[in-house]
């Protein structure tokens, strides 16, 4: 039962994944430089900030739960401490990125940092798609 | 720029080819429950017990969540006019 459900399990993994990669190209052959639209590009600062954060960080880890309590509480029948380090684990590395990746999003929108990464080899390429 | 739908193409099948790759290591490695086909939570449990494994493993997820999630964010959700 569990290398069936394994099995089944990589079978979906698969085709999802080339069905996001099919998705993925079609997007880039149609604006080969497209970014990710906002619903609200009016919506700046911190209130906007936040919620963005809290939908990315909150709203994945929650789906993320949902995940593991359908699979490996539900299916696989994994112990129930699993789940337990599952979500705690999970915290404890948002905790540890979040400072990260909001001090990265910081040093690589100032324009000292645009202006030396502009100077470097291939930078045009990288330009393109920030400035677009 | 007119060689964007062909490198767009070329880099789509190398995808599709790694992704098959490691799919069928996989599934290989679960229909033969053996080290000689180690699967992927076998091979990041054997990375994990070492420091140094874990430490690569850490900064590999970084870079997927960087280039997944932020890479692309302005601080502050700001326009292009800044």
């Amino acid at each position: 039962m569990a290398d069936k459900l394994a099995i089944a399990t990589v079978v979906v993994v698969y085709v999802v994944t080339l069905v996001f990669l099919r998705v993925a190209l079609r997007l880039w052959l149609r604006e080969p430089h497209g970014r990710p639209r906002r619903r609200h590009p009016e919506r700046r600062g911190w209130p906007e900030l936040i919620r963005q954060l809290a939908l990315t960080y909150v709203g994945g880890w929650l789906l993320l739960m949902v995940v593991i309590l359908c699979y490996y509480g539900g299916l696989a029948r994994h112990r129930p401490d699993f789940a337990v380090h599952a979500a705690t684990g999970t915290l404890s590395l948002m905790g540890l990125t979040f400072p990260f990746f909001l001090a990265v999003t910081w040093l690589t929108t100032r324009p000292a940092f645009r202006r030396l990464v502009a100077r470097l080899p291939g930078a045009g390429r990288f330009r393109r798609g920030a400035d677009s | 720029m007119r060689d964007l739908p062909f490198r767009a193409r070329i880099g789509y099948l190398v995808w599709v080819l790694l992704f098959t790759g490691l799919f069928t290591w996989e599934a290989i490695g679960l229909v033969n429950p053996t080290d000689a086909y180690p699967t992927l939570s076998q091979a990041v449990r054997a990375l994990s017990e070492h420091q140094v494994g874990r430490w690569g493993l850490f900064v590999v997820w970084l870079w997927l969540g960087l280039h997944a999630f932020v890479r692309h964010w302005r601080f502050l959700l700001r326009g292009s006019a800044d």
